[in-house]
């Protein structure tokens, strides 16, 4: 079943001279269950495209397809709806709201729809992430790594179609950056949860099933790691 | 509690300097919209009690009078309620644009995040206007009780100058007023938050997580002109980059500043022309006491000659204010002297020859005619001083004597001129229907020989005083030693000769009588002017304070905001002093540019109210620089003591933990 179904994606930031093509007309699939790498020097356009198919930004020309559902034809308001239903996000410095405990930084998107999560839903998350102890810590009480852990739960909770995480571990220690990789890793292959991950770092991009390289706003490179 | 009102609630609470003052503006404000609203009740329930509903037949002008200022009152109030309050939510969102990034892009939609800054106002608008309306109320009551103290002075000088009128406020409750202040309060309120709300949720996703399009300190870099490189130091260059990259949060600051400077100053300059007033109003001379009398009288354009005609119902003679003037004289009354007046009755008929070409260009006269028609001062004195002048001025007793003055207000300035020629030797005096006699001159005073007492402040054209008529009014002056007594004295001599019901209304019996102290209508006057003084004073400081909560928000905010550039440039050197130099430059341009907008439009508006007053009475020019001086010295000292508290908060900072912190 195709998860994410991504078309002639294309942005130009700028006008005119100053015009700069961030990503030019790429197209892949992800099916359900997959996890995906995307790797590319710093300005190649892989956070562009990660924006993108997140729903937080909108490309010049192409179309994003998630569980079939054309996104960019959703207004701003029903596509914020559909995010905090169907994408779960993870950037690389955890923005949680340091006002919310971790708990309540994990229901966030529930939250924001008015309805409580499931109890066993966050209690099962907290015990994968490890924080049941710390559950009603502020972020500015918890280590980088558990931050970035509250994130991952953050963007689990809603059993999301798939996880965009945006360098989860670019700020983080070596032992961090392992929990938080294995983390991702357990999600995808106990829940079968699709997950896309933007990196540089070529030794956590291995622990994917596929890599797709991005050079230039082009794909210049999608290969299947394992089978 | 939803996760939005949740969210605003920690906002508030992690701000809590900047909730304090808001809150502080939102029960100012409240408790201004308060007062006025409470104060237009009393007033209308005066008015009602004095002239019963509808305000009887100039039911509108009362009512206009007392609406239109409490509009005007309520506009200033809510306009800066909004300029303050909606800057102090630009801020907080500003503040949380990374914060809403987040949110947006777990899928918070628009809506909710118009959502969160809306609760932070119903949240601080939920303590501040019960506190607002209750402070309002209380300040309503101080208010009137004040008015009060100076009321009762005012009720028993007009019940001696005119009649039975008694002013009073009371407090009055009403219900309706204080639902409708908060109404109006609350919607200020939320009006002030959802504008900056509504910016703010335009805001992309992206844009929000990249901290770009709301950052209340912009990174742009401001250009600078070559004269400021060449010959400032870097303090100073960085302090005038500052507040160009700063425009946008002090913009309402000087606003506000700037509406306090030009409030402030308008206040000084009407204050001062009041007083001006008050010394014209008030009588100069020697006399302390003046017993006054005053035919009713009826007016109507005579069919026939289409002037203005005049009917007395009881005129006084000479013969009987002689003899009032007598009996008044058995007390101790010293300056005795008695006037006739009548301004009405008579016009003078002069030949064009006779008359001075600056009276006719001063009255307006374009055309040239053969005789001009004059409205007349006609005045008689006591036998006594009419003898004494006679004498003093070597003119046969007994005949009538020209006043030669003529005095007008020349857009400000007191002006005298003589009317009439010298050679004049008999003028013919005519009524509103036509019949006339002519009149002898026996001579001729010029404006420095005539009497006190018998110098009118708006004079008509032609003064003549003769020996005896039958006038509409009648005054006798004097100064008593023992000024109680001759008071009561004449009262009852007054009542004796013109007995009145009691309880009769003003010129009901056909005259009214009048027994008061010669500064009784400049205390009158003090008296209402010290009265808008306390209320427009208060007033307007309140305002001001309201801007004050403002100025200190946004400094504190601006500051705050740059504590990692304060410690960038501290890790590379910068001492504390050249912090402290820039800081201060910084609060100069502030304070500067507040007094460069209010100021001028400030003079505007005094030279404004001194053309229209000086129109109307002759005094001189008003320019309240005491005033001027010590808005611009406020203004500094509040601006700069904002910054330096600030600042000396971030100084305790560690340089490098800021850096970091900051950065992530």
């Amino acid at each position: 079943m195709t998860v994410l179904e991504v078309k002639e994606l294309t942005k130009i930031y700028g006008q005119g001279e100053n015009a700069v093509v961030a990503l030019d007309h790429v197209s892949f699939r992800v099916e359900k269950g997959e996890f995906v790498a995307i790797v590319g020097a710093s300005g190649s356009g892989k956070s562009t495209l990660m924006n993108l198919v997140g729903g937080i930004d909108r490309p010049t020309s192409g179309s994003v397809k998630i569980d079939g559902k054309e996104i960019f034809q959703l207004n701003e308001s029903e596509l914020a709806i559909f995010r905090r239903r169907n994408i779960g996000m993870i950037y690389q410095f955890y923005n949680l709201i340091p006002n919310l405990t971790a708990e309540e930084n994990i229901m966030l998107p529930c939250l924001l729809d008015h309805r409580k999560a499931d109890n066993d839903k966050l209690s099962n998350i907290l015990n994968m992430i490890g924080l049941s102890e710390r559950r009603k810590h502020l972020p500015s009480e918890l280590s980088g790594g558990q931050q970035q852990r509250v994130s991952v739960g953050r963007a689990l909770i809603n059993d999301p179609a798939f996880i965009l995480a945006d360098e989860p571990t670019g700020n983080l220690d070596s032992k961090s950056s392992r929990e938080i990789i294995d983390l991702l890793s357990l999600a995808n292959k106990r829940e079968n949860q699709t997950l896309i991950m933007i990196t540089h770092d070529e030794k956590i991009a291995l622990q994917a099933d596929r890599i797709i390289t991005i050079s230039d706003g082009k794909i210049v490179r999608d290969e299947v790691m394992k089978v | 509690m939803s996760i939005t009102a949740f969210l605003a609630f920690s906002q508030l609470r992690k701000n809590r300097t900047r909730s304090i003052t808001t809150i502080v503006a939102i029960i100012l404000s409240t408790s201004l919209l308060t007062a006025v609203c409470s104060f237009v009740v009393s007033g209308n329930t005066m008015l009602v009690e004095l002239l019963g509903e509808q305000y009887g037949e100039y039911g509108g002008v009362y009512f206009s009078m007392l609406l239109i200022p409490a509009i005007i009152l309520a506009t200033l109030i809510i306009a800066m309620s909004i300029i303050v309050i909606s800057n102090v939510f630009r801020i907080s969102a500003g503040e949380r644009i990374a914060q809403f990034g987040t949110l947006k892009c777990v899928g918070a939609t628009k809506k909710q995040i118009i959502e969160t800054v809306m609760y932070e106002s119903l949240l601080l608008s939920l303590i501040g206007i019960p506190c607002g309306i209750l402070l309002g109320i209380f300040l309503t009551y101080l208010g009137i009780g004040i008015a009060n103290v100076f009321l009762d002075e005012w009720n028993s000088l007009v019940r001696t100058m005119v009649s039975e009128i008694t002013l009073s406020l009371r407090f009055v409750l009403l219900w309706k007023a204080v639902l409708a202040t908060v109404a109006v309060s609350e919607v200020t309120v939320l009006l002030s938050a959802y504008l900056p709300a509504r910016k703010t949720a335009k805001i992309s996703a992206m844009d929000c997580i990249r901290r770009v399009g709301m950052v209340t300190v912009s990174n742009e870099y401001a250009g600078r002109g070559k004269l400021l490189n060449k010959h400032f130091d870097i303090e100073t260059l960085l302090a005038f980059q500052n507040v160009k990259r700063n425009r946008r949060n002090t913009k309402a600051s000087v606003t506000s500043l700037s509406i306090s400077i030009i409030l402030f100053i308008s206040l000084g300059c009407m204050s001062g022309l009041a007083k001006g007033a008050e010394d014209y109003i008030s009588l100069d001379m020697k006399q302390t006491v003046i017993v006054d009398y005053s035919s009713y009288c009826e007016r109507r354009d005579n069919p026939t000659t289409g002037r203005r005609e005049v009917w007395y119902s009881n005129p006084m003679d000479t013969e009987l204010a002689e003899e009032i003037g007598k009996k008044l004289q058995e007390y101790d009354a010293t300056e005795f002297v008695g006037v006739g007046f009548d301004g009405e009755m008579y016009y003078a008929v002069v030949p064009a020859s006779y008359v001075s070409e600056e009276l006719l260009s001063v009255l307006g006269y374009e055309e040239e005619q053969e005789r001009y028609d004059f409205s007349v001062d006609m005045m008689v004195l006591d036998s006594v001083s009419y003898e004494e002048l006679c004498e003093s001025a070597g003119i046969e007793v007994g005949t009538a004597i020209l006043l030669n003055y003529y005095q007008y207000n020349d857009n400000g300035t007191l002006k005298n001129i003589v009317p009439l020629s010298e050679s004049i030797q008999s003028i013919t005096l005519e009524k509103a229907d036509g019949t006339g006699e002519e009149i002898k001159i026996g001579g001729m005073l010029s404006f420095d020989e005539i009497p006190q007492e018998l110098v009118t402040k708006v004079p008509n054209p032609i003064s003549i005083l003769v020996p005896d008529a039958t006038l509409r009014g009648y005054s006798w002056y004097s100064a008593p030693s023992d000024l109680e007594g001759y008071m009561e004295y004449a009262e009852m001599v007054m009542d004796e000769y013109f007995p009145e019901e009691e309880n009769a209304s003003y010129m009901e019996s056909g005259f009214s009588t009048r027994v008061f102290q010669v500064d009784d209508f400049a205390k009158i006057m003090n008296i209402a002017v010290i009265i808008a003084s306390i209320f427009l004073y208060s007033f307007v400081i309140l305002l001001a304070l309201i801007g004050i909560t403002n100025v200190i928000t946004t400094m504190t905010t601006s500051v705050q905001m740059r504590s990692r550039e304060f410690a960038v440039l501290q890790s590379v050197g910068m001492t504390s002093e050249a912090i402290r130099k820039m800081l201060n430059i910084e609060s100069m341009i502030c304070a500067g540019k507040a007094i460069l907008y209010g100021l001028p439009i400030g003079l505007i508006i005094i030279v404004l109210l001194n053309a229209t007053i000086r129109k109307m009475f002759p005094m001189e020019y008003c320019m309240p620089w005491e005033f001027i001086l010590l808005s611009i010295i406020a203004v500094f000292l509040l601006i700069w003591s904002t910054i330096r508290i600030t600042a000396r908060k971030l100084r305790s900072q560690n340089v490098i933990e800021t850096i970091r912190t900051e950065s992530a």
